[in-house]
């Protein structure tokens, strides 16, 4: 039988971490500044429903005096767990002068502190057959494990060890930059630039995974406090799933935390700021040519359960009469956890607005709803078949809706709702809102570079 | 009360004494101390992970009226449906050919596959020993269509167009020549198993010579419902899907006479175990090392025997004995029943003899060490745990666990027990039996013989090399030449 190893003695990011080694240099050139809508204090997903109304089995959400959220949940089908550690933060959040040092941080966590060798949590996973994985995003970083249900209070340990003062050498600051080097840059469907006007984050304009000379010169001492900034407790969630019911996994949760100093959570909001002005707004590009449309998706898994609908419908509908012949309209979902992108690219007419304006309208006033009720039950199934096993569950929890306003202690809360599952269980109606996403006014769209511009230097 | 500051002028003297010591005779190696680490685990310890098997109610057990043998697995709340077929093709004359297998596989999956795909069910198929499986995976809502779809499926009576498509797509997979590995891998299964050597392996000139009524043929003798075993692990009760299994009885029925075996352990374990072969490697009496025919490429040889497993202790033993084998060498077991293949890997570099007697040696140095209890455990623990992951990962999918319990389990009503009782005997093995285990079994030299060896890929020098350390035959790549 194959043994998944994902981590070793070179351990290697799993796929989503975000960062596009080809596009252009072109220089993003914003228009004028528009009306923002602030988003929610809240943002968890944006309701069709109600939470209390989430059908399905419950799990356990809470704060710990430390600042950790604890996600809880069961699944009794095998004897495995699944521990999920995610961070808020993420490529994004490099230091303009330092690129790539967040990334690099996240490797160095593998090599341990006082309690843990250097690589010794992964082997603490390997040892038991299970399989250890790092996941580098834009805006979350998260460490996951599956084993064997008897290794579950070693692996809670480590995960409870893991952020504490980590051993830093120049030597293992070497080979963790040694590892970190080894990590492709991801394509994506827009250029970085792109990505940082759409969601109003300039951080995601440069690529995260290289590991710039800045990096290389780091003596240990700011390693350490790079570290000690970046990530803590009070910005980390802890998920698990296991057999064992929550409540019996609670105490000893909160026994491995129990001596860390009380602090009070800390979550950005990295909520997109939706514009609402009549026309999109417009970013010219060098290459471009007016045909690409961009929104971001909001980040929790409901919002992206949505657009990956919309975007399935738009693939699939049917040219109406009197567009072109060559008319034709494709819809990508740049997939990330907290910086999601939809993008449309409208090919085959002579005003790509136009025709996204007609084929949006036709989703949004009912006149495909059969279309997408079609491709809700697709991915809705979907899920229902890939959140069943423990690991994907503990991911999706894992990027569940930064909650900013979680009071204090344990609730119990609808597995489905906050796994997005929820929401894609109500049937599609006429009518029902698309809110900002696919309006064309909270759109971008990437138009070309005028020549003169880019011929400068 | 001692001084402290005395304490820690003594503790200084000491410490210059040992610096002292250190950098004036300078040690290039560590001393060679062999380690005796032999404790028990810890019993507490090896209860848990006696438990790394799902937790399986007693399945629900029909013979429906088509012959089909049915075990239902239901988890209560699970909301999805995986629907497992496994059809054996080892005892039938039509079914021989791995060319004829490999084209029926594809279109089963082919066929599956082009119903499934729209309706949010995923479809699998892969080769077990002996049989071919088909996987349907779908939401707990679907759990009636996939039984529908199945009957749609094997209730084609002529698929002739179909298995045509088939071959076509098994052509565009199949490379014009297979490598080393993939003949020296099949020459050995064929010569341990006593079948002919085209059994093991399909190959493009037998793919293209199958006849179409020879394909149609040998689709009615694999999907014939007296033969077939079907597993379901759906979170809905069996009860309530009878009018699905009914229907799939009706649509499904087998052709002609043919005796239909009572239990899915009779069924998917038709062949007995195959006869061994006499010799030892490297030692008398002495097995003549097999040199393929064929292109010279990277030499390879395997090497292998059969393995009797009657009883769990004799399997968990194999088990791990290959975990720990596979540390050092490309080791691969394959247990069927009452039997087992153990084939190792060695390539074979510029002195070919002398990888070929390392890989001997290290074989027979494995077999007469006295391993550390701890060690065993640790491999024990790492391979249970290691198939309770990699069936997470799969889907949380049961009826792929159900299908290798068969392959532990002496009659039907042990297979819900078997997982459970391979991991109790791994996780307890007797040292002094597991010691006399692998001298029998695994020392190619001193063991019991019915070892083989085969090279494919060499060059005539390399040919010449091997010769100087056993006799070389020319083999056509066929069993029973020695």
């Amino acid at each position: 039988m194959a043994l998944v190893v994902a981590l070793g003695a070179v351990p290697a990011a799993s796929s989503w971490a975000r960062s596009a080694a080809e596009r252009s240099t072109a220089e993003p050139e914003a228009t004028e500044p528009s009306e923002t809508t602030e988003p929610d204090a809240a943002t968890e997903p944006s309701a069709f429903i109600e939470e209390t109304s989430a059908p399905g089995p419950t799990l356990e959400d809470g704060v710990l005096p430390c600042g950790v959220r604890v996600i809880i949940a069961q699944d009794s089908s095998l004897p495995v767990a699944a521990v999920v550690l995610a961070l808020d933060t993420g490529t994004e959040d490099d230091p303009a002068s330092q690129p790539g040092l967040v990334h690099a941080l996240a490797y160095h966590l593998l090599q341990g502190n006082r309690e843990l060798r250097p690589a010794g949590a992964a082997a603490l996973v390997h040892d038991r057959g299970g399989i250890a994985s790092l996941a580098i995003g834009p805006a979350q970083i998260r460490f996951e494990s599956l084993v064997p249900i008897s290794a579950l209070s070693d692996i809670l340990w480590a995960e409870s060890q893991r952020l504490r003062a980590p051993t830093v050498s120049a030597e293992l600051w070497s080979s963790t930059l040694r590892w970190a080097r080894r990590d492709k840059a991801q394509r994506l469907r827009i250029p970085r630039a792109a990505m940082a006007v759409a969601h109003d984050a300039p951080g995601l304009d440069h690529e995260g995974r290289a590991v710039s000379p800045p990096l290389q010169q780091m003596v240990p001492r700011a390693i350490a406090q790079a570290l000690a900034q970046r990530f803590r407790y009070e910005t980390a969630t802890l998920v698990v799933v296991s057999p064992h019911p929550p409540a019996e996994l609670r105490p000893q949760i909160e026994a491995l935390f129990e001596d860390l100093p009380p602090k009070a959570r800390t979550v950005r909001d990295r909520s997109p700021r939706w514009r609402s002005d009549p026309v999109p707004r417009t970013l010219a590009i060098q290459g471009e040519k007016g045909q690409r449309f961009v929104w971001p998706v909001q980040g929790d898994p409901a919002s992206l359960g949505w657009a990956t609908v919309w975007c399935k419908a738009i693939n699939r509908q049917r040219r109406i009469s009197g567009e072109p012949a060559r008319a034709r309209l494709r819809c990508h979902l740049d997939v990330d956890p907290r910086r999601a992108t939809l993008v449309l690219l409208a090919t085959g007419v002579e005003d790509p607005l136009e025709l996204v304006q007609t084929r949006v309208g036709r989703l949004q006033n009912g006149e495909d709803v059969r279309l997408i009720e079609r491709q809700r039950k697709v991915v809705a199934r979907d899920w229902t078949l890939s959140l069943r096993t423990s690991l994907p569950l503990a991911q999706r929890l894992a990027t569940a809706g930064p909650v900013l306003d979680l009071d204090p202690g344990w609730h119990t809360r609808p597995q489905h709702w906050l796994s997005g599952l929820a929401e894609l269980t109500p049937t599609w109606t006429a009518g029902r809102s698309f809110g900002p996403q696919l309006d064309p006014g909270a759109a971008l769209h990437l138009v070309a570079k005028p020549s003169e511009e880019s011929d400068k230097p | 009360m001692s001084h402290p500051r005395r304490n820690a002028s003594w503790a200084g003297r000491v410490l210059l004494v040992l610096a002292i010591a250190v950098t004036s005779c300078k040690r290039t190696r560590a001393p060679k101390v062999d380690e005796v680490w032999n404790e028990a685990p810890a019993q507490g310890q090896a209860e848990a992970l006696g438990g790394l098997a799902p937790p399986w109610r007693p399945p629900t057990r029909a013979v429906l009226d088509s012959g089909l043998i049915t075990f239902w697995l239901h988890e209560a709340e699970a909301p999805t449906t995986h629907v497992r077929l496994l059809l054996p093709v080892g005892d039938d004359d039509r079914l021989r050919s791995a060319a004829m297998i490999t084209v029926l596989q594809a279109h089963l999956r082919q066929a599956a596959h082009s119903r499934a795909q729209n309706r949010g069910m995923r479809v699998d198929t892969r080769s077990a020993p002996d049989r071919i499986e088909l996987a349907i995976h779908a939401s707990v809502e679907d759990s009636a269509p996939a039984l529908n779809l199945l009957a749609h499926v094997l209730g084609s009576r002529a698929p002739a167009a179909g298995l045509e498509a088939a071959r076509a797509e098994v052509l565009g997979q199949l490379k014009d020549l297979p490598s080393s590995d993939e003949r020296a891998t099949a020459a050995l299964a064929a010569t341990l198993l006593g079948r002919a050597p085209e059994n093991q392996g399909a190959q493009r000139s037998q793919v293209e010579q199958l006849s179409r009524e020879g394909l149609v043929e040998a689709w009615q003798a694999l999907v014939d419902p007296r033969r077939a075993v079907l597993v379901v692990h759906s979170g809905e009760e069996a009860s309530l899907l009878r009018p699905a299994l009914r229907m799939l009885a009706e649509r499904w029925r087998g052709f002609g006479r043919r005796p239909v075996p009572p239990s899915a352990i009779a069924r998917l374990r038709a062949t007995s175990a195959p006869p061994s072969s006499n010799g030892r490697l490297l030692a008398e009496p002495a097995t003549p090392l097999r040199v393929l025919p064929g292109p010279e490429g990277t030499p390879v040889l395997m090497l292998g025997r059969v393995i009797p497993t009657r009883s769990a202790t004799d399997r968990s033993l194999a088990r791990l004995a290959q975990r720990i084998v596979q540390e050092e060498l490309d080791a691969r077991l394959v247990i069927r029943g009452d039997y087992g293949l153990f084939i190792v890997r060695v390539p074979l570099g510029r002195e070919p003899e002398r990888s070929a007697t390392e890989a001997i040696e290290a074989l027979t140095a494995f077999a007469t060490t006295r391993e550390p209890q701890q060690r065993w455990f640790q491999a024990a623990q790492l391979w249970l745990g290691a198939r309770v992951v990699q069936a997470s990962l799969d889907g949380e999918d049961w009826t792929s666990l159900w299908s290798d319990a068969i392959d532990l389990a002496e009659n039907d009503e042990a297979i819900a027990g078997a997982l459970a009782r391979d991991a109790k005997a791994m996780l307890e093995p007797d040292p002094e039996v597991l010691q006399a285990w692998l001298q029998t079994w695994l020392d190619p030299r001193d063991g019991e013989p019915g070892w083989s060896w085969m090279v494919a890929g060499a060059s005539e020098r390399q040919a010449k090399r091997l010769a100087r350390i056993t006799s070389v035959q020319e083999a056509r790549s066929g069993p029973a030449q020695e």
